[in-house]
């Protein structure tokens, strides 16, 4: 009943001079599959895009950026840190993905809806879990998967636009704050334009001028149709892959649907009231640990020194890096085990240990203050020494 | 041959007017002829005692994921954390927790023991050459060896999940199902999402079903083979958890098995699905076509 096939060889091995040469061919396929999979992966083909922007100079862009109206917009952002810190040791019990410590290092997904500026919704992603910031009007709700914890908040009539709502890591927020930092210390200039998020995008180039800025340069792409900042990266000084890179890999300028940013929480779920924000009682701020949101709710004493690139944060009354503020209990033991681990370091300012990467330099004193910034260690001795 | 003969009665008896109906039938007999190699093949590895006693192991750990959570869960003390928290709401997630746990590691030995068997197995035993003298082309051997296989990933998948179902309803409620995003969604939206997580699952259980034919093409030992897929397996995994050799994640399909996260996430979107399955793919048709390769020259003498 069945018919022979015309395609292959059945039975006993092909013998003959020609069949050795089909038997070698065959072998052809794979072949061919695996080097198109590897061209794919590694970009070559799409290489030659170049999309098709008119030209504007550095100021007109600047310009734009500034006057660009945030109607509403929607979006994959991906986070990528590789500041070259020492490995953290992992705790038990810690999620990776969540907490300050964890934005410092690896990569992160965060996706993001904008609705106006009373309505946005931050979901931070996680292998199976999410943190959400919720924001509809004065409605604030916070909502953490892997505690299975809501927040709720009743913000103040008056509100700013971002009480402390963890937007400084969208690209956009990001982008404004390093546009707020051009003043006479920084060189701008464009680069050819770029595809982000699948959008053709010019690129702003800014050059720290102060030569003890650790940053070499920013790059931010704005996005072509509605000058919104779409990707920002943060290069060291003198390295060309960037220790920081936030990017939109998704991007919808069109407004979010409005049953986003409502938010109810579900059943048998704990909620904590937080009533409406008490000025009298900062240091209760609920500002959840790791949201990307100031620490200085936890931490009573941070100040800066210096101004643009070169700031650098104090933090005193403390004698753990700034990492660690946010958590306790064994976190502590792990990051001193870090901590001893670092050179020591002394001057006329005193003694410590200095945490030193591409990008940032970290001074923790003896005398229990610390001293970060993007600068040369020499700063760091500096602001120690002033006291 | 019964179906030459078959073709010949029917030519003969044409005449009676029964022709119309038969000769349909002799034009779809290399058809009818892959549908039952695939039949008997599936109908193989169903009926082998070895893969019965998987596929109930593989179903235990529902349960035992749910008893066991009934049991320990204290209703005074609150709420525990995460996936395994989200059991005592609602019974549809003992099957994704029971998921979770069987896609590292049980889903791939189950994969390897039929895969490894496939080839392997005939040729061990020596039905390898019989089966090709049919004669059937070997393509489609290997066609219908990995449909099989593949046939067998969603059965083990869809086996765990609906045991999960079974064991939640029992012991949990039922009703809306609330995501990650701490949104909640029907029940049946709920039972929906866990339909893509199997197929989701079945899909990287696909590439490794595919790494497994492979191996199975190179050797006539068939235990040689299921435990050479399942260190390759293994050997992903160990892969992907070492930091130092982040770079190499990208390419191993042990870095996708569990990123259907965002299955129940609100608003549901597939994107984080894509590159999970485009390496399945990926291993799918380079680890086939390596199989076809080695298949078709291979010189079969036992």
């Amino acid at each position: 009943m069945p018919e022979p096939s015309s395609t292959a060889t059945p039975g006993f091995g092909p013998a003959s001079g020609l069949a050795r040469h089909w038997r070698l061919a065959r072998w052809l396929a794979p072949a061919a599959v695996a080097t198109v999979i590897a061209l794919l992966a590694s970009g070559a083909l799409d290489a030659g895009a170049d999309p098709n922007l008119p030209p504007q100079s550095a100021a007109q862009l600047l310009a734009a950026v500034g006057d660009a109206k945030l109607v509403g917009f929607s979006g994959t952002v991906v986070e990528k840190a590789s500041l070259g810190l020492p490995e953290l040791p992992q705790i038990s019990g810690a999620d990776p993905a969540t907490g300050l410590a964890g934005l410092l290092t690896g990569s992160h997904t965060v996706r993001v809806w904008y609705g106006g500026q009373t309505r946005q919704r931050i979901a931070l992603l996680s292998s199976l879990g999410e943190q959400d910031v919720f924001r509809n009007g004065r409605e604030l709700w916070q909502w953490n998967s892997d505690t299975r914890t809501a927040s709720h908040l009743v913000l103040p009539a008056d509100a700013a636009a971002h009480p402390g709502t963890p937007l400084a890591i969208t690209p956009d927020e990001a982008a404004r704050r390093a546009l707020a930092l051009i003043d006479p210390s920084t060189e701008v200039s464009t680069e050819r334009a770029a595809l982000v998020a699948g959008r053709a995008a010019y690129v702003l180039v800014l050059h720290p001028r102060d030569q003890r800025s650790r940053v070499g340069s920013v790059r931010i792409s704005v996005d072509g149709k509605t000058k919104i900042p779409l990707g920002v990266q943060v290069l060291a000084r003198g390295s060309d892959r960037p220790a920081i890179d936030i990017a939109f890999t998704r991007f919808s300028d069109s407004m979010p649907s409005a049953d986003n940013f409502d938010w109810t929480p579900p059943a048998g779920v704990t909620v904590k009231e937080d009533g409406a924000a008490n000025p009298a009682a900062p240091p209760a701020a609920p500002v959840p640990p790791g949201r990307g949101g100031p620490a200085a709710g936890r931490a009573p004493d941070i100040s800066t020194i210096g101004t643009g690139w070169t700031t650098v944060v104090k933090l005193a009354g403390t004698s753990k890096l700034p990492l660690a503020g946010t958590e306790s209990g064994p976190d502590s033991s792990g990051l001193g085990a870090v901590l001893t681990g670092l050179p020591e370091v002394r001057g006329s300012w005193g003694s410590g240990r200095l945490l030193r990467s591409a990008l940032l330099s970290v001074l923790v004193t003896d005398d229990g203050r610390t001293f970060a910034g993007a600068v040369d260690p020499e700063l760091l001795y500096a602001a120690a020494a002033a006291k | 041959m019964s179906a030459v003969e078959t073709g010949g009665a029917v030519l003969g008896r044409g005449r009676a007017g029964l022709g119309g109906g038969r000769a349909g039938l002799g034009g779809a007999a290399p058809a009818r002829f892959g549908g039952r190699l695939l039949a008997s093949e599936i109908g193989m590895v169903l009926r082998r005692r070895r893969n019965q006693l998987l596929l109930l192991a593989l179903v235990a750990i529902p349960v035992i994921i749910g008893v066991a959570v009934k049991l320990t869960t204290d209703p005074a003390a609150g709420e525990s954390a995460g996936l395994l928290g989200d059991i005592t709401n609602n019974g549809i997630f003992v099957s994704f927790t029971a998921l979770v746990v069987v896609i590292p590691v049980f889903l791939p030995m189950a994969v390897s023991v039929v895969v490894g068997e496939s080839i392997a197995g005939e040729a061990g035993t020596g039905t390898l050459r019989y089966l090709l003298t049919v004669p059937v082309s070997r393509t489609r051997l290997l066609l219908v060896k990995f449909a099989a296989a593949a046939v067998w990933c969603l059965v083990t998948a869809s086996a765990v999940a609906v045991a999960g179902l079974v064991t939640g309803f029992a012991l949990f409620p039922a009703g809306r199902v609330t995501l990650l995003s701490g949104t909640q969604t029907s029940l049946a939206d709920g039972i929906g999402r866990l339909a893509l997580v199997v197929g989701y699952a079945a899909l990287m259980m696909f590439a490794i079903a595919a790494i497994g034919l492979f191996i199975s093409t190179l050797t006539e030992v068939p235990i040689a083979a299921m435990a050479a897929v399942l260190s390759v397996a293994v050997l992903m995994q160990v892969l992907v958890a070492v930091p130092q050799l982040h770079a190499l994640r990208p390419w191993l399909i042990s870095n996708y098995l569990l990123r259907f996260a965002d299955v129940l996430r609100d608003p549901l979107s597939l994107t984080g699905l894509v590159p999970g399955v485009r390496a399945a793919l990926c291993y799918l048709v380079l680890f086939g076509l390596l199989a076809w390769s080695r298949l078709s020259t291979k010189d079969i003498s036992s």
